[in-house]
C-alpha cells in the first residue's frame, strides 16, 4: 500500500492531461486556440530535434542560476550581517524593507534603462527578486536561533567562529532553506518576465516569439517547460533540505 | 580544607529591583553545596553570577582567594534542559566544547554516564534523562574545577531523578570537582550536598551542614528526614 | 531504507549535475551569440552603432538590403542590429543610450518628446496608411464609422492606432468616449478578435492581413484620409549632432533599400514568411499593398501631422505636456 502512496500526488495532473487530450480528440477543444497535449509533445520533440528547445532551456537556466547565486549571496550576507550586528541592522534594514515593497517586476523597464538591453539587466532583476526571501529567512533564522543554545555556547566559551559554525548557522539553516525554496519560485517567475523584453534567446523569448506568431503550440510548450523546471528545482531543494536537516527525524512535529 | 569559591556581599538588581543582596558564603574545595528556596527567590540568579554570564551589581566573587568576573574556563554549567545541539550526534555534542579532547575520551565519559551505546544517535532520539546525561558528559569532559547545576533534574520523572542524583554523586566522587547545585527539591539537596543554603528573602537565610549524614545518603533514616524538615521549615516558615 | 536513500541521493546528484552542465552550456551559447559578426572585421577602429528595429519594418529592410551597413563601415561605423518587440521599449533603450538609432511608428516619438527626453527625428518614410486599418468580424453589422458608437474597439494604446482611431471617430462626430476601448497588444488583440470578444480592431499589417485572410475580417476603413501613418527613424540629440554623416548615409541608402524592396517582392515575401512566421498568402497581401519609400523631414505634411498627433494626444489627456514637434527635428 505504501508503494501506491507515492503516486497519489500525480493523480490530478494525469487526469487533467487525459481530460485535456480527450476533449481535443472529441472536438470540444478548438485546437487552433489551445492545442492538445499530444500536439504540444510533438512540438516539443520537433524543437528538441532542431536544437531550439535545448538551447533556450540552457540559456534560461544559465540566467536563472546566475541571478540566483548573485541575489542569494547578497541576501545571505545582508541577512547575516543585520542579524548579528545592531549597527548593520540600523543602517540597512529600513532601506532593504523599502526596496522590498516595490514589486520588482515593475522595475524591469528601469533596469533596462540603467543596465541596457543585454544580459546584465535580466540577471540583476532575477537577483533582486531572489534576494529578499533569502535575506528575510536568513535574518529570521539567525535571530530565532534558540537563545538557550547561544547562551550555552557563551558559557562554554566557544570562539566566535565556532559559535557561528556549530550553533548559529545550523540553527538558522531550516529557515534559510525555506527561503531558498521560495526564492527558487521567484527566480523562475522573474526570469519569465525579464526574458520577454529585449531577449534573443531563452524560454521567455520563445514564449514572446510564439505569441507574436500566434504559435500556441510553442507557447503551451514553454509554459509546460517552466512548470517542469520549477518542479525540478523545488524537488532538488527539498531533497537538499531533507539531507541537511536529517537530524530533525524523530522530532515531534505539529 | 581550602576555600574554593567565596562570595562577599553579593548583590544583584535589575532595573532597580533587587533580586539578592548581602550574600556571603564560602564553598570548600571538593564539596558540593546546594541552594534551595522558593521559586523566583534568586537561587538561579546567584548561580548565573557565579558562572560569570551575568555581573553582580555589587560585591565580589573569589576563586581560590582571587577576585574574578566573567566566564571562566575552569567552570562548567548544566541546565534544566540539556541544551544539546540537535543537529550534532551525541558524541559530537560531548566534543563540542574542547578541541583537545579525543573521541576516545568522549566515549570514556559517555561510558561513565552509561550512554556509550547511543554515541552515534541524535539528541532527538534520546529521552530527557538521557539528554541530561549527555549534558553531564559534555560538562565534565574538560575536567572543570567547578561544576554548576541549575535545576538539572527538574524536568525528569521521579525514578529518573533518583538515578541521576546517584549518578551525580558518583561522578563527583570520581572526578572530585567542586559543585554548586540549585534545586527546588529539598530531599535532593540533602541527598547530594555537603552543605545546604536556603535562599530566602533576597539573601541566604540559613546554612545547613550535612556532613554528619553518611554517604550514600539514605532518605529513610530519621536523621535525614529531620534535616529535610528543618530546611523546609526555614523555607516556608518565616 | 538506506538503499532507497542512496538511490535518491544518486538521482538528485545527477540532476544537480545536469543542471550545472546545462547552465554552463547556456553561458557558452550566449557567449557565442554575442561574438557573432564581430569576427571577420577589424572592429578596433570602428565605432559600434546599435540600430533598433522591429520585424518587417523599414529598418529591417535596410538591414536585409545590406547597403547601409556596408557603406557605414567605410565611414568607420559598425552597425549592430537589435530586435525589439515594440516601439516603446525601443525608445526606452534609445533614450537611455543603449542604442543609437531606431525605427518606430508616429506616436512613440511624440510621447517620448512630451516626457522630456532627448529623442530626435533623423529620417522618415512614406505613408503606410493603406497598411493600417480598422477591422470588423466577417458577420459584423458595423458598416460605417458611425456604427462604432457604443461598441468595443481593441487597439494598442500609445501606438499609431490611437491617432488614427481618434481622427476616424472625429469624421463621424464621435469621440473616444462614444466607444468602449480595450487596450490590447497585437497578439492578444488577434485572439480577442478571432474569438469575437471585441467588435472592432484597429491594427496594421501583417496583423490585419492575417485577420483578413484567416478570419475573413472586413476592412471598415484604412487609415487613408485619417492619418498618413508615417514611420520615423530616430536618434538622440547629442549623438545625432555628432554623427550627421551617418544620418545622411541612412537617408541616402535608405532610398536604395526601399527601391530594392519594391523591386524584389518575392524575396521580401520569402523573408517575411521566414522571419515573421507568416503564411505565404498573408505575406503576399502585406507586400502587395505597400510601396516602400523614404520621405523628407522638411515635408510640411509630415511635420504638421506629427504636431497634430501631439496636440490631439494632449487634448485627450494622454500626454501632459504641450510640445513643439519641430524642436525634435534635426535640421540639416
Amino acid at each position: 500500500m505504501n508503494k501506491l502512496k507515492k503516486f497519489i500526488p500525480w493523480i490530478i495532473p494525469v487526469l487533467l492531461i487525459i481530460f485535456w487530450q480527450l476533449s481535443a480528440v472529441v472536438g470540444i477543444l478548438d485546437t487552433k486556440v489551445i492545442p492538445s497535449p499530444l500536439q504540444v509533445i510533438q512540438q516539443g520533440i520537433k524543437l528538441t530535434k532542431n536544437g531550439t528547445l535545448p538551447k533556450n532551456i540552457a540559456v534560461s537556466l544559465y540566467r536563472a542560476t546566475l541571478g540566483f547565486l548573485l541575489g542569494g549571496s547578497i541576501g545571505f550576507v545582508l541577512g547575516m550581517a543585520n542579524a548579528l550586528s545592531t549597527l548593520s541592522r540600523n543602517l540597512l534594514d529600513s532601506t532593504i524593507q523599502m526596496i522590498r515593497n516595490i514589486p520588482h517586476l515593475a522595475l524591469l523597464p528601469l533596469f533596462i534603462v540603467w543596465f541596457g538591453i543585454g544580459e546584465p539587466a535580466k540577471v540583476y532583476l532575477v537577483a533582486l527578486g531572489v534576494m529578499f526571501p533569502i535575506y528575510i529567512n536568513t535574518y529570521n533564522g539567525i535571530k530565532n536561533v534558540s537563545p538557550d543554545l547561544i547562551e550555552m555556547g557563551q558559557l562554554y566559551q566557544l570562539s566566535r567562529s565556532k559559535m557561528f559554525k556549530k550553533i548559529i548557522f545550523p540553527g538558522a539553516l531550516p529557515s534559510i532553506l525555506v527561503g531558498v525554496r521560495y526564492a527558487l519560485g521567484v527566480m523562475w517567475t522573474t526570469l519569465i518576465v525579464a526574458e520577454t523584453v529585449n531577449a534573443k534567446s531563452g524560454l521567455g523569448y520563445m514564449a514572446t516569439d510564439a505569441q507574436n506568431f500566434a504559435n500556441t503550440k510553442t507557447l503551451i510548450l514553454v509554459v509546460v517547460m517552466y512548470a517542469i523546471l520549477g518542479k525540478l528545482s523545488d524537488s532538488i531543494a527539498k531533497f537538499l533540505e531533507e539531507e541537511l536537516l536529517s537530524w530533525q527525524v524523530g522530532e515531534v512535529k505539529a | 580544607m581550602s576555600t574554593f569559591l567565596e562570595a562577599k556581599n553579593l548583590k544583584k538588581a535589575y532595573n532597580g529591583r533587587t533580586i539578592i543582596d548581602h550574600v556571603n558564603f564560602k564553598v570548600e574545595t571538593g564539596s558540593i553545596v546546594a541552594l534551595v528556596g522558593k521559586s523566583g527567590g534568586g537561587k538561579s540568579t546567584l548561580l548565573r553570577l557565579i558562572s560569570g554570564i551575568e555581573e553582580a551589581t555589587a560585591g565580589e566573587l573569589l576563586k581560590k582567594d582571587q577576585k574574578f568576573s566573567g566566564i571562566q574556563a575552569d567552570t562548567r554549567i548544566m541546565f534544566q534542559n540539556g541544551r544539546l545541539l540537535p543537529w550534532e550526534k551525541v558524541i559530537d555534542n560531548v566534543l563540542l566544547v574542547n578541541d583537545q579532547s579525543t573521541s576516545q575520551q568522549a566515549m570514556g565519559l559517555l561510558k561513565e554516564v552509561g550512554l556509550d551505546h547511543l554515541s552515534e544517535s541524535y539528541p532527538n532520539a534520546l529521552s530527557g534523562g538521557e539528554q541530561q546525561r549527555v549534558a553531564l558528559a559534555r560538562a565534565l569532559i574538560t575536567q572543570p574545577e567547578l561544576l554548576l547545576l541549575d535545576e538539572p533534574l527538574g524536568a525528569l520523572d521521579a525514578l529518573t531523578r533518583r538515578n541521576m542524583q546517584q549518578l551525580i554523586v558518583d561522578l563527583w566522587q570520581r572526578f572530585k570537582f567542586t559543585g554548586v547545585l540549585v534545586t527546588h527539591d529539598v530531599e535532593e539537596a540533602v541527598k547530594v550536598a555537603d552543605e545546604v543554603y536556603v535562599v530566602n528573602r533576597e539573601t541566604l537565610s540559613e546554612k545547613f551542614d550535612l556532613r554528619h549524614l553518611d554517604r550514600p545518603r539514605d532518605s529513610t533514616t530519621p536523621a535525614f528526614q529531620k534535616v529535610v524538615k528543618e530546611i523546609l521549615h526555614d523555607i516556608t516558615g518565616d | 531504507m538506506k538503499k532507497k536513500n542512496t538511490f535518491k541521493k544518486i538521482i538528485y546528484s545527477l540532476l544537480a549535475l545536469a543542471w550545472v552542465a546545462t547552465a554552463v552550456a547556456g553561458f557558452l551559447v550566449l557567449r557565442s551569440e554575442s561574438n557573432q559578426g564581430s569576427s571577420s572585421t577589424d572592429s578596433k577602429n570602428l565605432t559600434v552603432v546599435n540600430f533598433g528595429y522591429q520585424r518587417g519594418d523599414e529598418a529591417d529592410i535596410i538591414r536585409m538590403n545590406g547597403q547601409f551597413a556596408k557603406d557605414a563601415k567605410k565611414l568607420g561605423y559598425k552597425i549592430k542590429w537589435t530586435l525589439f518587440q515594440d516601439g516603446t521599449s525601443l525608445l526606452t533603450a534609445l533614450t537611455s543610450n543603449h542604442i543609437q538609432f531606431g525605427r518606430t511608428g508616429n506616436t512613440p516619438p511624440v510621447v517620448s518628446q512630451a516626457s522630456g527626453t532627448n529623442v530626435v527625428y533623423v529620417g522618415a518614410t512614406t505613408s503606410k496608411s493603406e497598411s493600417s486599418m480598422i477591422l470588423v468580424p466577417e458577420d459584423s453589422e458595423i458598416s460605417s464609422i458611425a456604427d462604432l458608437k457604443g461598441k468595443t474597439v481593441a487597439y494598442g494604446f500609445g501606438t499609431s492606432s490611437t491617432y488614427f482611431l481618434i481622427k476616424a471617430l472625429q469624421s463621424a462626430d464621435l469621440t473616444l468616449n462614444d466607444i468602449t476601448e480595450t487596450n490590447l497588444g497585437q497578439s492578444a488583440a488577434a485572439t480577442a478578435f478571432q474569438t469575437g470578444k471585441v467588435d472592432a480592431w484597429v491594427t496594421w499589417d501583417p496583423y490585419s492581413a492575417a485577420a483578413e485572410i484567416q478570419n475573413n475580417a472586413k476592412v471598415l476603413t484604412t487609415a487613408k484620409g485619417y492619418s498618413g501613418d508615417y514611420n520615423f527613424f530616430l536618434s538622440t540629440k547629442k549623438w545625432a549632432s555628432k554623427h550627421s554623416d551617418l544620418i545622411d548615409l541612412l537617408n541616402k541608402d535608405g532610398k536604395i533599400a526601399m527601391k530594392w524592396a519594391n523591386n524584389n517582392h518575392s524575396t521580401l515575401i520569402k523573408t517575411f514568411v521566414k522571419e515573421l512566421g507568416l503564411d505565404e498568402d498573408v505575406a503576399e497581401l502585406q507586400v502587395s499593398r505597400r510601396t516602400y519609400g523614404m520621405a523628407s523631414l522638411s515635408d510640411s505634411t509630415i511635420i504638421n501631422e506629427q504636431q497634430d498627433i501631439a496636440d490631439v494626444l494632449y487634448d485627450n489627456d494622454m500626454i501632459d505636456t504641450k510640445i513643439n514637434v519641430k524642436d525634435a527635428i534635426i535640421n540639416e
